[in-house]
C-alpha cells in the first residue's frame, strides 16, 4: 500500500482549519460552561455564543436571525417543516435531507412539486416561472455537492420575491469557501461548518423571520425558541475562529487543482458530469463509460487516493447517487459516476502524483473489464 | 483469521436488498449488519467496502425465486445467489483491485487433489453448506479460501471472543435471507398478479378423487404434510404439482417414493466431464442426509440419478448435489421425477 494518501472528498467533510483545531483545543482543556447559565461562567459561554452569532450575521450580511443547529441537515429539515408555505417546489438534485423531507411533508398531505431538470443537473427555470405562486416555498442548494452545479438563486430569489413565495437556500457546499452572494429576500438559509473545515456537528439555520416558524425540537427558549436544546458553544465559537479568518482564501487554490485532474480524467476517456458553465471549482463528477464506480473507488482507496461515489452513505454502503441518476444519462454514464473533491488539504504539488495513480487504477480497471 | 495470520485482507459485504433503516432485519444486509462488519474491519485494522448488488439480486434471485413457485416448483435461491453474486460478481471485484483469492465464511473446505481442486464438506456436519457450493465454476477453486470450513460453529465463536471480534456472539443469520418473517408463501403470494395465482384441487394419487381446494400452488411443496387441511384415513402428503391445471396430487407415505430423477444444468467439480455412469451419495436438499445412487451424465449437462432405494419428496427445483464421502463431486438441478409411487 502506498505511503501517502491523498485527499479527496472535501464535499464530504473537509478537515478543520488550523485556527478551527487550535480554538477546539483550548476549549478542550477550559470548556465554556452552559450558555444559560445564570451565574459568571455561564454568562462568559452565553458571550462567546453571541459573539459566534454575529460573526456569523456579519459573514452573511442579511439582518434576520442565525440559530446554531447540529448540521446542515438539520437545518434542512428544520426549514422544510418549521416555514409556513402552501406548496413546496423542489428537486430530486437536493440534498437527501431536503429530498426526504419533501416526501416526509407531501406524506403527510402537504402539496409537493419536483422541478425539473436536463441532463447536466440544471434546473428548468422555465418550468417554475409557469408554475410558481404565491406561498409557494421553493428550496434550491446554492451548489449541488455531487456535480458542484451552481443553482441561478438570484433568479430564482427575483421571480419568488415577486410572485410573493417563500424561498430557502442550502449553502452548506458554498459558505465559507466560494464567493456567493445572497439574495436578500430569501426566508431561510442553510450552512455547514464542516463542509469549509469548521468543525463536524454544527451548522445553522438562518431565518429572515423567526416570528411564526415552528420549532422542531421544544422543551427550551433557546436560540429564540427556533431550537431547543443546549448550544453548543465551543463547537460555535470555534467555527466563529473559521469566519473571522478569511476562510475563502484557503480555497483559492482549488481550481487550478480540479482542472488539472479533470484533464487527467478526460484523457482517460472520462466524461464530466454537471454544468458545463458555472460549477463549484473544487468539484469534479465524472464518469469513464464502461466502469462501475464500485470498482474505481475501491481500488483508488487501495491505491491511496480518497474520492467518493457521489455521496457518503449509511454504513459505507456505496449506491448510486440519486443526483446523479436523476440527470436521466443512460446506465453506462450513470454506473461510472465517481465524485472528486479539492480542498485546502491538496497541494498544487500533489497533482503530479494524483494523477499518476488516478490514470493507473483507471487503465488497469478498464483493462481487467476488457 | 486470514488477517491474523498476516494476509493481506480486504474486507466485503454485499448489499443484496435494502430493508429499511432502523428495521434491525434478522439477516446481513440490513444498515446495522453492514455497520456492524465494518466495525469489524476498522476493530482488525484492514480496508473494508460494501458492494451494492440489489439491482443484480433482485433480477437473478428474487426473481427467479418467485418465478419458480409460480411454476409449481421449490427453488433454492441460495446455490444460484453463491453462483451468481459471491462466486461471480464479487469475483470480478476481486479481480479488479488485483487480490489473489477469494474468502468467504462459508463452512466447507477445499483440498489439494491430484490435478484439481476438490470442495469437501464442512468438518461442522450440521453447518456444512457445500450443498449451496455445488454450482461453483471449477477452476476458480484454487483461488478461494473458506477459513471456517475446519471449525465448529462453537469454534469458530470461541475464536472470535479469542480476536476480540465485535460480533462474537451476535446470533447467526439462518434461513432464506430476504424473506422477512419465515413465510414463504406471503413473500411469492404478494409479488403475484392475482391472474398467476393458480388455484386448485387437491386430489388423490391414483383414484384421482378430489379431497378438496386449495387457494394457490405457490403454497405447497413436494413432500409436504403439514397446512393440508383435507380429512383422509391416514396422513397426506404432496406427491406432485401440476402448475397447469392446479391439481395438487396427494398420497400417503408410503407411495411417495420415486425411483429417480432428471437432473438439468449439471455442474461438474471433480471431473471436466464425468464418467458416463457412477456412484455415490446424492442430496436432494439442504437438510436432507444422502443416499446412494446410480448416475448416468451426459454431455449436455443433464443426468438421471437412480436411487437404490425409492426416495421421498424430490422436489423439483431444488439441486441434487452429488458426494463421494466429503467431497462434492458435482450436481444440478431436480427437473422432474422418475415413476411415482414404486414402494
Amino acid at each position: 500500500m502506498p505511503a501517502s494518501r491523498y485527499y479527496l472528498d472535501h464535499n464530504a467533510t473537509s478537515p478543520p482549519a488550523p485556527a478551527v483545531t487550535a480554538a477546539l483545543g483550548a476549549f478542550l482543556v477550559d470548556p465554556p460552561a452552559n450558555a444559560g447559565s445564570v451565574h459568571r461562567a455561564g454568562q462568559r459561554a452565553r458571550a462567546l455564543l453571541e459573539g459566534a452569532r454575529q460573526a456569523l450575521s456579519q459573514a452573511l450580511d442579511l439582518g434576520g436571525y442565525v440559530a446554531f443547529t447540529s448540521g446542515a441537515t438539520e437545518a434542512n429539515n428544520s426549514a422544510l417543516r418549521g416555514l409556513e408555505y402552501r406548496r413546496l417546489i423542489t428537486s430530486r438534485l437536493e440534498h437527501p435531507s431536503v429530498v426526504a423531507t419533501a416526501g416526509d411533508r407531501a406524506a403527510a398531505g402537504r402539496e409537493l412539486l419536483w422541478l425539473g431538470n436536463d441532463d447536466r443537473g440544471c434546473l428548468d427555470l422555465g418550468e417554475l416561472a409557469g408554475v410558481l405562486r404565491e406561498g409557494d416555498l421553493v428550496s434550491v442548494c446554492a451548489a449541488n455537492s455531487v456535480l458542484g452545479n451552481r443553482n441561478p438563486i438570484d433568479a430564482i430569489a427575483a421571480l419568488c420575491a415577486e410572485r410573493g413565495a417563500l424561498m430557502h437556500v442550502d449553502a452548506a457546499q458554498v459558505f465559507g469557501r466560494f464567493e456567493c452572494r445572497l439574495p436578500t429576500t430569501i426566508s431561510a438559509l442553510t450552512l455547514s461548518a464542516h463542509k469549509a473545515g469548521g468543525p463536524a456537528g454544527i451548522g445553522a439555520l438562518w431565518v429572515a423571520d423567526r416570528r411564526g416558524f415552528r420549532a422542531q425540537s421544544v422543551g427550551g427558549h433557546q436560540e429564540r425558541g427556533v431550537r431547543a436544546g443546549t448550544e453548543p458553544v465551543a463547537l460555535a465559537a470555534a467555527w466563529a475562529a473559521l469566519l473571522r479568518d478569511q476562510p475563502g482564501a484557503r480555497w483559492a487554490h482549488c481550481a487550478e487543482i480540479r482542472d488539472a485532474i479533470e484533464s487527467a480524467v478526460i484523457s482517460c476517456g472520462g466524461r464530466v458530469l454537471g454544468s458545463s458553465e458555472a460549477r463549484l471549482p473544487n468539484t469534479l463528477c465524472a464518469s469513464v463509460p464502461g466502469l462501475h464506480f464500485e470498482a474505481l473507488v475501491m481500488a483508488c482507496d487501495m491505491d491511496g487516493l480518497e474520492i467518493s461515489a457521489g455521496s457518503a452513505c449509511t454504513a459505507g454502503s456505496m449506491e448510486a447517487s440519486p443526483v446523479v441518476a436523476a440527470l436521466g444519462l443512460r446506465k453506462e454514464l450513470l454506473d461510472g459516476a465517481f465524485r472528486i473533491s479539492v480542498g485546502p488539504s491538496n497541494q498544487q504539488g500533489d497533482v503530479a502524483e494524483i494523477n499518476r495513480r488516478l490514470v493507473r487504477v483507471i487503465e488497469r480497471l478498464k483493462g481487467a473489464q476488457a | 483469521m486470514l488477517h491474523a495470520e498476516g494476509a493481506s485482507v480486504i474486507g466485503v459485504s454485499m448489499r443484496l436488498y435494502a430493508t429499511a433503516q432502523g428495521d434491525p432485519g434478522k439477516s446481513c444486509c440490513s444498515p446495522d449488519d453492514l455497520l456492524d462488519a465494518r466495525e469489524v474491519a476498522t476493530a482488525s485494522g484492514f480496508p473494508f467496502y460494501v458492494v451494492n448488488y440489489q439491482e443484480e439480486f433482485q433480477k437473478r434471485i428474487v426473481d427467479y425465486f418467485v418465478d419458480e413457485y409460480r411454476r409449481g416448483r421449490t427453488p433454492s435461491p441460495c446455490v444460484l445467489c453463491n453462483d451468481h453474486l459471491k462466486f461471480d460478481t464479487l469475483i470480478d471485484r476481486m479481480n479488479e483491485l488485483e487480490a489473489d483469492s477469494l474468502a468467504t465464511g462459508h463452512y466447507v473446505r477445499t483440498a489439494e487433489r491430484e490435478g484439481y481442486t476438490a470442495l469437501l464438506r464442512g468438518v461442522d456436519r450440521n453447518k456444512d453448506q457445500s450443498y449451496f457450493l455445488f454450482g461453483l465454476r471449477r477452476e476458480l477453486l484454487p483461488r478461494l479460501r473458506f477459513p471456517l470450513g475446519g471449525l465448529t460453529k462453537a469454534q469458530v465463536r470461541e475464536l472470535a471472543l479469542e480476536l476480540k471480534v465485535p460480533t462474537a456472539t451476535k446470533p447467526e443469520s439462518q434461513d432464506i435471507c430476504f424473506v422477512a418473517d419465515g413465510s414463504y408463501a406471503n413473500f411469492v403470494g404478494e409479488r403475484l398478479d392475482d391472474a398467476e395465482i393458480v388455484a386448485g384441487r387437491f386430489v388423490l394419487a391414483g383414484s384421482g378423487r378430489e379431497l378438496g381446494l386449495h387457494d394457490g400452488i405457490h403454497r405447497f411443496t413436494v413432500g409436504q404434510r403439514r397446512g393440508l387441511r383435507v380429512a383422509w384415513k391416514e396422513p397426506l402428503y404432496v406427491q406432485s404439482i401440476d402448475a397447469t391445471t392446479g391439481d395438487i396430487v396427494l398420497a400417503p407415505a408410503v407411495e411417495l417414493g420415486v425411483p429417480s430423477c432428471v437432473l438439468e444444468r449439471c455442474n461438474w467439480l471433480r471431473w471436466e466431464q464425468p464418467p458416463t455412469e457412477f456412484e455415490c451419495t446424492a442430496q436432494i436438499r439442504y437438510r436432507h442426509s444422502g443416499v446412494p445412487v446410480r448416475v448416468r451424465a451426459d454431455e449436455n449437462g443433464g443426468a438421471v440419478v437412480t436411487f437404490v432405494e425409492p426416495e421421498r419428496a424430490v422436489t423439483p427445483g431444488q439441486a441434487c448435489v452429488l458426494y463421494d464421502g466429503d467431497e462434492v463431486l458435482g450436481g444440478g438441478w431436480i427437473e422432474s421425477t422418475g415413476a411415482i409411487g414404486v414402494k
